[in-house]
């Protein structure tokens, strides 16, 4: 059975990015990666395994460390048959040739081949040594061309060199590929052998199946996260006697508004962390600059995300029960809590977003008590903000490659990321679906669903978009 | 029957049971129970996410799949009949005594014992009912109004109610599951009572290492059954019908008895002028359904039983038995109450209880299971279970090795390629194709291999005479200059060069043989090279280099770049003076092709130029013999003497890579560089990086080489953007060992080269990796640099 499964020998010269590769195809970041070579230092075996049975393995090959012996040899032998294949067995107990020969053991037991060569840089002697020695295993093969910086000036060069000896070439970027992407390169594979095309096809499958129910999690947190934010209260009581002087007073409030302010971003990051767990990923760097490294209620991220203030009208006055909150808004401040018990005297406005107040906070009198509570959230506008922040956050987690993980951020010509509008998600939304989540926001502040459904298609549609490029990621909000 | 002791306590029970095929109330309650756990515990812990999906996929795989034939998954029948067989699997996977804990089961228990009791109770109460309505005393007879309304029509009105209740729920398209008042209030919170007392029961009974266990799922009977619509209140309709028929059955049975066993007497009495005829009409009525079998006088009374069995309380109160009523009269209502009470009470109830025992399997049958969590469910079962970490690696885990370090070699023939000499020559002509095609787009680029073709149709004296000349000249001129002030060694020198040169001319037919012999691969290539146009060119470069250079220049085309700079070594010696009449002619061969090198780079610190030009004079000869045995004549030259080096100069070895992009302009530059850093001049330039062979050439040059100051210099430029590889480090002690344990070896290392500047310097980075390896070479006399020096890096 073990012998019939598609085997791929991922194969370059060290540092060519070939655990990238197999880190980003498996979705394995616990791979060793570093941008130091030779960082792998034996086969290692990463399989695919459907329902506990192995359906596609993919070999980490440490580096070729003598191509031109190894080219030579072949040569001088090219009557045999199984040149691989006696390569190891010739070599096996020369020191020099460890690394040779455990990469090439895989080839000799029939794995097919991927070479992975830096696109960015030009075809070197060793390059072609080591298209010529692959040729000459007569294994099926492909290659990929793994092009991390933009600089494409080689590319058809390598084509060309390429194309001659290998079965099919795809460009790969270990460090950006998408889920669209990578299963691009999984389809790629049937091409190296025909005789795989269901077992590869089964593994794809499994890739989208298991793609879609992340998404679907995703979604779920997303809602939860939406649901809980926007009826999150934090209330304190107090008794009467700490409250006579202003000062105690307005300690109370800053603390109250201070849970509640603390209680919203740990709701968020709590709903990070699953997203991030949903996506498989145990290293993570953040750009510094980066709007997800802001605070939450910052004014930074509230001018990058969220609606425009004509959309949130707009959508305030569609979704009707929504624009009960932007009045409110406007009086906020001046208006009564609702739920006072004893003549309930507003505290003031709380935490602005948008220079808007976030919630209010209401004083409860009981007898020789008082209880301040903060929230539920009261702005329109801060359930757009957050959602548009979890969805970049998703977008991040989603398009995070896994062989990411040994990046230089600073690499002089290492792509740069797509130039883009600094807008969120919602932003884009048709008008029609920002009412949709106008309404399911108003209603989850009322503890309701409502078009929850519809709301739960749309950043379906949004993640899904984002995880086959076709909305784009922000990659630098 | 003990409810305390549930029946799979015999284990067996209810793993059978659970094959069947349809959902009852107490699966979806354990199927709810179960949800709800999953849920749970994945809302505390959402690591267990991964877990969760493992089983049930397993259990799908293992379990459901086998069984469900191939029906296609996502259909209604697929979908329910893999969740039925799901809850079978987690509940088999119970302990038995813990199956009868299970909310579903105490459910299921609890229904039977509920009903079971109202079923006695419901008896009990007919009995009580119909003996105390039919108490015959003897004296006044039984009132059969009495017994009529309470047993039959207030009885059959209950039932029309609820049945028009219903129908009018139906109508208007289910009213909200509420209601039954009397069901919800009386007869749930029965159930639902009974159900956690047999729970409790049975853990009570249950052996005290599952009691723990048990207790925290107690009170797990939820209303969440709830969403299952009429599911959860069929439920409780049925055991209330059951109360009714019992009561019914009570009813009759009682009548029954009484009437064999008793003697009876019925009559009916009103206090209103009550015709006969109009009791007999509504009594032929009421007997309509039966009055086809059993008719008058036996199914019902006739008008004149009717009539006699009328009781008028006077007569008994006078006991006057003047008016003696008949008695046959009086018990001519028997069976008509008896069939009475079945018709409108019995068979309503069963009717009742069979329509709603119908309605749950048909509700039951019909769900859709599509609410959200067995969604969940569902895709966990659906989705392969996709795992990609390595499951526990390779045997052998630990034979890792860093990049092996090749030990120092004395001796200099270790390469694999050359210990299986037979095939080499062979295999060694089609080694490297891309390196003539290389040659060839080189060619448009770089003077030099143009003007090869040409020299090779019309031997070498053709070439000059073209284009040579002019370029020669101005560079010659300059060239002098330089000279004699540059160095005084150098003119030394260059006595000897010219005499290599010409024995290697002679000799190089016998030489080529033994060569070919020797080292197979340079023979090898020659020819490849050569059959179409190239061998032409390496003829011209091997004129250039006579010496051993010449070798290369054969082999590889990239070395035939490399010769100009090879000629400024050359030059250096001073025999240029005497030869340069000759030299000329010869220069333009070489000119078309270094010409533009040299005069830049020479002029200013070489005085190379002119030597050069003498040497290729000599070179002329060679291109005749060159098309018999061309290639193998330089070689052979070489091994016969040495390049000569100054005490100042050095031996360039130059990586292919380097080689292949560098232009005519960056020779000088790098002949620049390196005597900055080193100090050293280039004598003479190979390349290396491309194979054995060409290795071989190298190290022959070296090894030939007639070394001014002894302990050789080398310097071999590297493509340090490149991580170093086992070979290179294996090159670099094949070099030592060639040169001598105390030769001066230099390793230059460049950066990526860019368009601006092909000789950048290398990230620190990468150099620090490099210096890494050097290190664990620990060869003291192999220095290791940048060749450009890094600050530039900045400026650049």
């Amino acid at each position: 059975m073990s012998g019939k499964i598609p085997r791929l020998a991922i194969m370059g010269h060290p540092n060519a990015g070939k655990s990238s590769v197999v880190a980003t195809l498996t979705e394995n970041d616990l791979i060793q990666i570093d941008k130091r070579a030779g960082t792998t230092i034996e086969s290692n075996v990463y399989p695919v395994i459907i329902d506990g049975r192995p359906v596609i393995e993919f070999i980490d090959t440490p580096g070729f460390q003598n191509p031109n012996a190894i080219l030579e040899w072949f040569q001088a032998q090219s009557g045999k048959r199984e040149l691989a294949r006696a390569f190891v067995a010739a070599h096996r107990a020369d020191p020099l040739f460890t690394h040779d020969c455990e990469l090439l053991e895989p080839v000799a037991e029939g794995a097919a081949i991927i070479l992975v060569v830096d696109g960015s840089k030009r075809i070197k002697e060793k390059d072609r040594v080591e298209i010529e020695l692959l040729r000459l295993t007569a294994r099926p093969r492909m290659a990929i061309l793994n092009n991390l910086t933009n600089n494409t000036r080689y590319m058809t060069q390598w084509r060309d060199a390429l194309c001659k000896a290998f079965n099919s070439v795809r460009d790969f970027n270990a460090h950006r590929a998408t889920y669209g992407e990578r299963v691009r390169l999984l389809q790629a594979l049937k091409s190296i052998d025909q005789r795989w095309e269901p077992l590869v096809e089964e593994a794809i499958h499994a890739f989208e199946h298991d793609w879609n129910r992340r998404t679907d999690q995703a979604v779920t947190t997303i809602l939860d996260l939406l649901k809980e934010a926007l009826t999150y209260k934090a209330s304190k009581t107090v008794k009467e006697s700490k409250l006579v002087f202003e000062s105690g007073r307005e300690r109370v409030r800053e603390e109250v508004m201070r849970a509640f302010e603390d209680g919203l971003r740990q709701l968020e990051t709590k709903a990070q962390e699953q997203i991030r767990a949903n996506f498989r990923h145990h290293v993570w760097h953040m750009p510094p600059d980066s709007i997800l490294g802001k605070d939450l209620l910052s004014e930074d991220v509230n001018q990058a995300l969220g609606l425009s203030k004509r959309q949130l009208a707009l959508v305030g006055m569609a979704a009707g029960a929504a624009s009960g909150a932007t009045i409110d808004l406007s009086t906020a401040g001046h208006t009564f809590g609702a739920g006072a018990l004893i003549g309930a005297a507003t505290g003031g406005v709380l935490g602005f977003v948008g220079s808007k107040a976030l919630a209010k906070l209401n004083i409860e009198r009981a007898s020789g008590t008082q209880r301040f509570t903060v929230g539920p959230v009261h702005n329109p506008r801060f359930p757009f903000v957050l959602l548009d922040r979890i969805v970049l956050y998703s977008a991040r987690a989603m398009n995070w490659s896994h062989g990411r993980q040994a990046a230089e951020e600073d690499a002089p010509d290492k792509v740069p990321e797509k130039e883009l509008r600094r807008a969120g998600f919602a932003e884009e939304l048709p008008a029609a679906q920002q009412r949709d989540l106008a309404r399911f926001f108003n209603a989850a502040r009322k503890g309701k669903s409502e078009r929850e459904e519809e709301c739960r298609a749309i950043i379906r549609g949004i993640l899904h978009g984002l995880a086959v490029s076709e909305i784009d990621s922000r990659a630098d909000l | 029957m003990d409810f305390r002791h549930h029946p799979a306590d015999s284990t067996e029970v209810h793993a059978a049971s659970d094959e069947a095929r349809d959902w009852t109330v107490a699966d979806l309650i354990d199927f709810e129970y179960y949800l709800d756990a999953d849920e749970r515990e994945l809302r505390e812990h959402p690591s267990a996410r991964k877990g969760l999906a493992e089983r049930d996929r397993s259990l799908y795989l293992e379990v459901i799949a086998p069984a469900i034939g191939d029906q296609p998954p996502h259909t209604p029948a697929h979908r329910r009949f893999s969740l039925r067989r799901w809850l079978a699997a987690r509940r088999n996977a119970e302990r038995p005594e813990m199956r009868g804990i299970l909310p579903g089961a105490a459910f299921a228990s609890a229904e039977r014992l509920v009903t079971l009791l109202l079923a006695v109770l419901g008896f009990i109460a007919g009995i009580g009912v119909a003996s105390a309505l039919l108490s015959y005393d003897g004296t006044r007879p039984v009132s059969v109004s009495w017994y009529l309304f309470l047993l039959v029509i207030v009885q059959f009105l209950l039932v029309a109610s609820v049945a028009t209740a219903w129908a009018l729920r139906k109508a208007r398209g289910r009213g909200a599951g509420a209601a039954h008042g009397l069901l919800m209030h009386v007869v749930r919170p029965l159930v639902t009572k009974s159900a956690s007392w047999l729970q409790r029961q049975r853990i009570g009974h249950a052996a005290a290492e599952i009691q723990d266990q048990a207790r925290a799922r107690q009170g797990l009977l939820k209303s969440q059954y709830a969403l299952y619509g009429p599911v959860s209140y069929l439920p409780l309709i049925i055991p209330a019908q059951i109360f009714g028929v019992a009561f019914n059955i009570g009813v009759i049975l009682t009548t029954l008895m009484l009437e064999w066993f008793t003697d009876l007497a019925f009559g009916w009495g009103s206090t209103m002028n009550v015709h006969p005829q109009t009791i007999f009409d509504v009594t032929r009525l009421i007997a309509l359904p039966w009055s086809w079998l059993l008719g008058e006088g036996i199914g019902y009374p006739s008008l004149e039983q009717v009539a006699g069995s009328r009781i008028f309380l006077e007569h008994w109160a006078s006991v006057t038995p003047t008016l003696k009523p008949d008695p046959a009269h009086l018990r001519s209502w028997g069976s008509f109450l008896v069939l009475a009470v079945t018709i409108y009470g019995l068979l309503p109830r069963l009717l009742l209880w069979g329509g709603s025992v119908l309605a749950r399997r048909l509700i039951l049958a019909r769900l859709p299971f599509t609410h959200s969590r067995t969604q969940a469910l569902y895709a966990r079962m659906l989705s392969p279970r996709l795992e990609t970490t390595p499951s526990g690696g390779r045997p052998g885990g630990e034979r890792g090795t860093e990049m092996p370090i090749p030990a120092a070699s004395t001796s200099r023939k270790p390469r694999p390629g050359g210990a299986d000499g037979p095939a080499d020559s062979a295999p060694t002509t089609s080694a490297r194709p891309w390196r003539n095609a290389l040659v060839r787009r080189v060619e448009p680029g770089e003077e030099a291999p143009t003007s090869a073709p040409p020299p090779p149709l019309t031997p070498a004296p053709a070439i000059p005479p073209v284009v040579a000349p002019p370029v020669d000249a101005p560079k010659a001129a300059p060239a002098p200059e330089p000279e004699s002030p540059a160095v005084p060694a150098p003119a030394p020198a260059a006595p000897v060069i010219s005499e290599p040169e010409p024995e290697s001319e002679a000799e190089p037919f016998p030489k080529s043989d033994r060569q070919a012999a020797g080292a197979a691969t340079p023979p090898a290539r020659p020819r490849p090279v050569a059959r179409p146009e190239p061998e032409p060119k390496p003829e011209p470069k091997s004129e250039p280099k006579s010496e051993p250079k010449s070798e290369e220049a054969p082999q590889r085309p990239s070395e035939t770049q490399v010769l100009p700079i090879e000629r400024p070594a050359d030059v250096a010696t001073p025999p240029a003076a005497p030869k340069k009449a000759q030299a000329q002619p010869a220069v333009s061969t070489g000119s078309n092709l270094k010409g533009p090198d040299k005069p830049p780079a020479k002029m200013s610190t070489q005085p190379s130029a002119q030597p050069q030009v003498a040497e290729t004079p000599t070179s002329i000869p060679k291109p005749t013999p060159a098309p018999v045995a061309d290639a193998p004549t330089p070689r052979k030259s070489a091994p016969a003497q040495g390049t000569r080096f100054a005490p100042d100069a050095c031996l360039l070895l130059l990586h292919v890579d380097i080689d292949d992009i560098l232009e005519d302009e960056d020779r000088p530059r790098l002949e620049q560089m390196l005597k900055h850093l080193s100090g050293w001049r280039v004598a003479a330039t190979a390349t290396v990086g491309a194979g054995s062979a060409m290795t071989e050439e190298a190290l022959g040059i070296l090894e030939r080489g007639d070394w001014q100051a002894p302990p050789p210099r080398v310097v071999l430029i590297e493509d340090g953007s490149q991580p170093p590889i086992t070979e290179s480090l294996r090159f670099l002690r094949e070099l030592r060992a060639a040169a001598g344990a105390r030769a001066q070896i230099m390793l230059a290392l460049v950066g990526d080269p860019t368009d601006d500047d092909r000789l950048p310097p290398m990230r620190p980075f990468d150099y620090t990796d490099w210096q890494r390896k050097i290190d664990q070479m620990a060869d003291p006399y192999l220095r290791l640099e940048m060749l450009a020096p890094l600050h530039e890096d900045g400026d650049v």
